[in-house]
């Protein structure tokens, strides 16, 4: 492969050099690059992937079911080519997940890797529910010994959350409860008939259980320039409205408006460069996806926002004298601690009343309820540690649901079908998993990608603290609903297989302690101390809660860190 | 290779059970599915998509497309096992009518056409749990299961269907709760 960098002159070294280096523009990497470039850094945002332009580039997101083929389902052919990214994606939005069989990974144990390689990454897919985390995760892992301690706290990253907040606009309602924090939020969405009622019978029955409304990044009102949601429901086809928080609709646009931006799609990273002399990465080298040419670029800082696998996958391939078992990863611990949440567990019931109410559009949101278990020693269980929240989410049937329960065919079975059925709840469970050592990320010693790159190869399983923890998951989801009087109360139990939740972490951990841990308490790397890394895989433990607003809260804080020690001299 | 010695087994072993209590002919599920017929059935698949959701004050599913559909996601989604089931189905729905009413099922009455779609409905019904899971991975879909199923996928997602049969709101500006009217129907999506 031709190098056209090899006789690099100084000339177009200074051409390749840069002041910041982002890796990865999905969503901590869209911050990343927005933070540097208002920071008046010159700041390279390389992504694998294709360029994906705010509206411009939401081919389907206008388009009416019946411009579909299959209508919305997939084909024996997504299956067959697509075995993984098929579970998640349908024919509205396939275009924003990778082909499987051009980007191949290893499953040592089954483990779905759900990837978007596009700038913007899975900031167009994302769920967009926002919650911070509180003192009660920050302690978990120092305070029931699995896991390392955290080297922050709540009051740590609490600034960072409403810096965070006031630029992505989340809709949601102060509730005063400790453990899940309120911040700053856009007017709430209204929950409907049956989801008050669910709220006020549960409450009543149960004192330890609040159903608040979801705390989405979903725009109730116009803001900074975008918005406001139009109720369509069809978020992760791209919003033309910009109704919801993505790299494309939000960060990038201000990044690129500082001048301070260069986007380079189409860019794969291969290794992070280290400089033995100074104890410094100096830059990356990269290989184009199109025409498989190499080059190399140079930072004073770099942030690694490639993903949780992703980035492990970039440590451990940045071989170096000073690094054989991958940049920064003296302790071990780069690719270990994999962790994803578990869910597909819950209950669903149906409510015989309210035939007279209804509701008008298609509300991209739930109800949410937090966690109850494990608070405090009142809440204390005795067969698992940590807890678990609710999405739930009440609604009329329509013609899917009523498609399969309606018997015959004909004028009746068309009328009823083509009428509101009955209300319905559904509520299905978020729980932490635990970070095992075990479960991990390498390289394959064999196997390599069409750019010459090792493959990732993944070990994951759930643990018996997990599998006790889905029990009550679902039995607590089945009380709620008889409580509050549904009827025809089912539990439900899919068996969820790691990386369905899209919500990996934990690969390079934050740590008080060089030889456990990958990063300090700002995010940086013990050993690298201008790579910085702010995507999932600084995460040290899962907690329960959607983990996105925690990324882009660490990532507006280790930032703001890189920046003041950059100034202070202390990174070049 | 080793799906094939599975199903061999199967079909040794314990595929017999299965096979007997579902009434489905396992030896002709796992031919190759003859589906050039789709095409020649054409007219009768649209007939019996307008038997499931008819012409009413809104258009039926015949008008709306949806028999076409049905056989496009025969030959585009379905496993094999359970395209042959539908096509088996609808040799099988065109004899039966000839050996219960001794005439095409095109030349039957409509009380006679509901008699034979319900008899073949009947057929159809599911198991639950680990009999219905091996039956749907390994046997397929009924036929009456798989045409209602088409069916109702292709005349709700439908032009007609979505406008027409039901309210379809592209970009509803908000979301509130509301009363329902007398005589409202479904919004066409969710």
């Amino acid at each position: 492969m031709g190098d056209p960098q090899q006789n690099i002159n100084g000339k177009a070294i200074k051409q390749h050099t840069y002041e910041a280096i982002v890796i990865g523009s999905g969503i901590s990497g869209g911050w990343a690059a927005k933070e540097l470039c208002e920071k008046g850094l010159k700041t390279l945002l390389l992504e694998r992937g294709r360029n994906v332009e705010h509206v411009r580039d939401y081919t389907t997101a206008m388009l009416p079911p019946w411009k579909f083929p299959h209508h919305l389902e997939n084909s024996n052919k997504d299956r067959q080519e697509n075995p993984i990214q098929s579970f998640a994606y349908n024919e509205s939005n396939k275009h924003f997940f990778v082909s499987d069989k051009e980007h191949p990974y290893v499953q040592e144990s089954p483990f779905h890797w759900i990837r978007g390689y596009q700038v913007g990454g899975r900031s167009l897919t994302w769920g967009r529910q926002c919650y911070r985390l509180s003192d009660l995760d920050f302690e978990a892992n120092v305070k029931d010994g699995f896991g390392i301690d955290w080297p922050i706290r709540y009051n740590d990253i609490a600034p960072w959350y409403e810096y965070v907040e006031k630029f992505v606009g989340i809709s949601g309602k102060a509730e005063g409860l400790p453990h899940l924090p309120d911040g700053f939020f856009l007017p709430p969405m209204e929950m409907n008939c049956v989801e008050e009622h669910f709220k006020a019978k549960v409450e009543q029955a149960i004192p330890d259980r609040r159903i608040i409304m979801g705390r989405t990044a979903n725009l109730t009102r116009g803001w900074e320039n975008r918005g406001p949601c139009q109720y369509r429901n069809l978020c992760n086809r791209g919003c033309p409205f910009g109704g919801y928080f993505s790299s494309n609709s939000a960060t990038i646009p201000v990044a690129a408006a500082t001048g301070n931006l260069t986007l380079r799609p189409f860019s794969i990273v291969l290794e992070i460069l280290y400089d033995a002399d100074k104890k410094k990465a100096k830059g990356v080298k990269i290989i184009d996806a199109e025409t498989h040419q190499t080059y190399e670029y140079y930072a004073d800082i770099i942030f690694l926002n490639a993903s949780t696998i992703g980035s492990a996958q970039i440590l451990l391939n940045s071989v170096s004298t000073a690094f054989p078992q991958g940049l920064g990863n003296s302790s071990g611990q780069v690719g270990h601690n994999l962790m994803d949440h578990h869910f597909r567990v819950g209950a669903k019931g149906v409510y015989d009343g309210f035939k007279d109410k209804y509701y008008k559009g298609r509300r991209p949101n739930g109800v949410y309820i937090p966690r109850f278990r494990n608070l405090d020693e009142a809440t204390r269980r005795t067969d698992y540690v940590r807890g678990f929240g609710y999405q739930a989410d009440g609604e009329r049937e329509t013609w899917p649901d009523t498609s399969k329960r309606l018997p015959g065919f004909g004028e009746e079975f068309k009328k009823q079908l083509t009428t509101p059925g009955n209300w319905t709840m559904w509520m299905g469970a978020w729980g932490e998993t635990l970070p095992y050592y075990e479960n991990k990320v390498t390289l394959d010693p064999a196997k390599k990608d069409k750019w010459g790159i090792p493959l990732a190869s993944i070990h994951f399983r759930f643990g018996d603290n997990e599998k006790a923890m889905r029990k009550d998951m679902k039995s607590s989801a089945m009380e709620m609903l008889d409580v509050a009087g549904f009827k025809k109360v089912e539990g439900f139990d899919y068996d969820s297989v790691g990386g369905d939740c899209v919500h990996e972490m934990g690969t390079a951990r934050m740590g008080h302690d060089p030889k456990t841990s990958v990063l300090n308490k700002w995010n940086q790397m013990h050993e690298v101390k201008n790579v910085f890394i702010t995507d999932g895989s600084c995460m040290t433990s899962s907690a329960c809660q959607n983990p996105s607003l925690t990324y882009m809260a660490l990532t507006a804080r280790a930032c703001d860190y890189a920046v003041s020690e950059l100034k202070k001299g202390n990174l070049t | 290779m080793e799906r094939k010695k599975f199903i061999k087994r199967f079909l040794a072993l314990g595929g017999g059970a299965i096979a007997v209590v579902s009434g489905v002919k396992v030896y002709q599920v796992f031919k190759s599915p003859d589906l050039s017929f789709l095409k020649n059935a054409q007219p009768l698949i649209d007939e019996l998509a307008e038997m499931i959701i008819p012409s009413t004050d809104t258009p039926g599913a015949k008008e709306a497309g949806a028999g076409e559909f049905v056989s496009f996601m025969v030959r585009e989604s379905c496993s094999q096992a359970t395209q042959n089931r539908f096509i088996d189905g609808l040799r099988d729905l065109a004899a039966y009518s000839i050996l219960e009413y001794k005439k095409p099922y095109q030349k039957c009455s409509l009380s006679e056409k509901r008699a034979i779609l319900s008899h073949f409905e009947k057929k159809s019904f599911f198991y639950k749990g680990i009999v219905a899971k091996a039956e749907h991975k390994l046997l397929g879909d009924p036929f009456f299961i798989t045409l209602k199923k088409y069916t109702v996928l292709g005349y709700c997602s439908s032009e007609l269907g979505a406008t027409r049969a039901f309210n379809y709101d592209p970009v509803p500006h908000e979301y509130m709760n509301t009363l329902l009217e007398p005589g409202q129907k479904a919004w066409a999506t969710q």
